[in-house]
């Protein structure tokens, strides 16, 4: 009986996808990370770019297993604004072989023009369409650029995972 | 026929015995082995020997020593079953310069045991005395007819004790020798208290489950000892006098009045222990005859038996008839357990021991105590706890790095709080156990012992009163049924 009163303290995992050590940024990452779905359902996971300094454009490259998931919906992030007309936003997602490409631009090259910080790149509705678990990375292809067009070291890629399982 | 140059030697031999002989003047007395029909020899010679051991008890006559009587026997080249007849024991005796010889046979027919006995004089060669004793039970019955046959051979009667033990048997409905002590009056007079004692007695006998010693006896016993039995009321002098009148129960108890209402304590206790078998107490209101039919119905229960219907049907007045519950030192530790202070004062209520009323209030202040620093604890841990779980959730669900970090710091900070608290709960919970075990223990150890926990069948260790050393002792017993 006394063993059963015993309190314990709630374990917490500090697991943000977003909350990434200071010695690897800037990095790009999926929020949320892990998601469950039952199948035939959908799931928004958005695509993050944690403590940029200075992008201007961005080429983001995702895989995923098409056998399990299906894009449905691919919409833009306000890492460069609210107002659409500022910056240029591109997708192309097949679903053989799996992937999705987004390029994700601000208009000019003027210094007001680039960003830093953090900021949501772009908002994917993933449909479960089988039963398993499949994974979401970002390709080697993925990149930022400054003003001028030079790459910026992505310190960290972060990964994804979706579980579809059956209701 | 006996030589001259034996019987020479044994002369010398005997000598010491004639010589003993001329400085007390009880007589003497030598006891030959019976002869067995029936039953192994081992078992007659232990009767034999029982017989023997008894006699010095009779202070009638002085026994031979027997190894003096075998040595003679031996000597004369005779076995002592086979000296049989009137004319050898005689011979014998007067080699050992007894006055009297002991013969007989211990036979056994069917279940029931015969031991015929016969005293020869030595000096006319003339049988003195015959005894008889027909005896159906166990051959270790026997060992008590042995001893009584002793007395009787003296012709003296027998000491109440071994004819109470003689009646007790050794059957299943087994009786027990019962002492009733006058009952103290309290708030009635001696004689009524006397009378009242008397009828208790007369319905003891009448269960047919007691065998009572009567109240002359008892006087008697009380009178050679120097007791007074108005000043003998503590349990103490009553296992005395119990132990002296061989009885294995005493009872005794108070009859007081208070206005209309009469009160009834009775306590039977175990002599050879000196711890209170059974006690019982009722409480009449009710005209003063129908007080004798609760008298009566006590001593029933008394007796561990339900009361007659007619006996039951007299009953007048209001009765409040209860079986006090035994203490015993596992109530006060369950009692203990349960709340730190209750079994020290379920002690204290029993013993009135002033450790026990201060500890009580220990015990049960240190609890509180303790269970107050728990309640703040664990009040603190929660709150901590649900503040680590809300901030946790905005961190989650953040995404605005600054905002992040902020609310990651301060869950992190609630968690550790939480588990601080957690942990200062937990040593609290064992500490308010430990005091709770420890105060039981503390109630069992220090728990009423004796007369109230006598009942308890456990193997135990108890302090009682041995009349017999006339002091107390330890005693670890083991209930075998």
């Amino acid at each position: 009986m006394i063993f059963l009163l015993a309190c314990q303290a709630t374990e917490l995992d500090y697991d943000n996808p977003l909350d990434v050590p200071s010695d690897e940024v800037p990095a790009i990452v999926f929020e949320p990370s892990i998601e469950q779905i039952p199948l035939l359902s959908s799931s928004l996971i958005n695509v993050f770019a944690v403590e940029v300094e200075n992008v201007t454009g961005i080429r983001a490259e995702i895989t995923y297993d098409n056998n399990i998931l299906q894009v449905s919906d691919v919409a833009r992030g306000d890492l460069f604004g609210q107002n659409s007309q500022n910056s240029l936003f591109f997708v192309n997602f097949q679903d053989n072989p799996g992937t999705i490409v987004i390029d994700y631009f601000y208009l000019g090259n003027s210094e007001s023009q680039s960003v830093s910080g953090t900021g949501k790149i772009a908002s994917i509705l993933f449909k479960g369409n089988a039963v398993g678990a499949s994974g979401l990375e970002f390709t080697s292809k993925t990149e930022l650029v400054d003003k001028d067009d030079i790459q910026i070291n992505i310190r960290s890629r972060g990964q994804g995972n979706i579980d579809v399982i059956q209701q | 026929m006996i030589n001259y140059i034996k019987f020479k030697n044994t002369l010398f031999k005997a000598l010491p015995i004639l010589f003993m002989g001329s400085l007390f003047a009880q007589p003497t007395v030598a006891v030959l082995d019976f002869a067995a029909n029936g039953l192994p020899d081992y078992e007659v010679e232990t009767l034999v020997e029982r017989l023997r051991s008894e006699i010095p008890n009779t202070k009638a006559m002085r026994l031979v020593d027997r190894k003096m009587l075998e040595n003679i026997l031996k000597e004369q080249g005779l076995q002592q079953s086979g000296c049989t007849t009137e004319e050898c024991a005689a011979e014998i005796g007067e080699l050992l310069g007894a006055q009297f010889m002991i013969s007989g046979s211990v036979g056994k027919l069917g279940s029931t045991f015969s031991v015929d006995a016969k005293m020869v004089s030595v000096s006319t060669g003339e049988m003195t005395r015959t005894k008889s004793v027909s005896f159906d039970g166990t051959v270790g019955g026997l060992l008590i007819e042995m001893q009584i046959l002793a007395w009787e051979m003296m012709d003296l009667k027998p000491p109440q004790p071994l004819l109470l033990q003689r009646a007790g048997g050794d059957g299943v409905d087994k009786k027990v020798t019962v002492a009733v002590m006058d009952f103290d009056p309290r708030g009635i007079s001696m004689l009524e208290a006397r009378t009242l004692t008397d009828r208790f007695a007369t319905e003891l006998d009448a269960t047919g489950r007691a065998i009572l010693v009567d109240r002359r006896s008892m006087n008697e016993v009380m009178q050679e000892q120097g007791f007074d039995e108005a000043g003998c009321t503590s349990e103490e002098c009553a296992a005395e006098v119990g132990a002296l009148l061989g009885v294995e129960f005493m009872i005794n108890g108070a009859i007081g009045k208070l206005g209309d209402t009469y009160t009834i304590d009775a306590k039977m206790f175990e002599v050879a222990t000196g711890a209170a078998s059974k006690t019982k107490n009722a409480t009449y209101t009710g005209p003063v005859d129908g007080l004798i039919t609760e008298i009566e119905i006590l001593a029933w229960e008394m007796m561990g038996l339900k009361a007659p219907n007619t006996l039951t049907k007299k009953r007048k007045g209001t009765i409040v008839s209860e079986t006090p519950k035994v203490k015993t030192p596992g109530g006060a530790a369950l009692r203990s357990l349960l709340i730190p202070g209750w079994g020290q004062h379920y002690n204290f209520s029993s013993s009135e021991n002033p450790s026990d009323a201060t500890k009580r209030w220990l015990h049960f202040g240190m609890d509180a105590a303790l269970i107050a620093l728990l309640g703040v604890s664990y009040q603190a841990f929660l709150t901590s706890d649900d503040d680590a779980v809300a901030t946790h959730i905005n961190y989650k669900s953040a995404t605005d790095t600054q905002q992040i970090e902020s609310y990651r710091t301060t869950s992190l900070g609630h968690n550790e709080d939480a588990k601080a608290s957690a942990q200062q709960t937990n040593i609290l919970i064992f500490a308010v156990a430990a005091m709770h075990l420890y105060s039981s223990y503390d109630a069992f150890t220090n728990g009423p012992s004796g007369g109230q926990a006598s009942n308890n069948k456990n193997s135990k260790f108890d302090l009682v009163y041995n009349p017999n050393l006339k002091q107390p002792e330890l005693r670890f017993s083991i209930a075998l049924d």
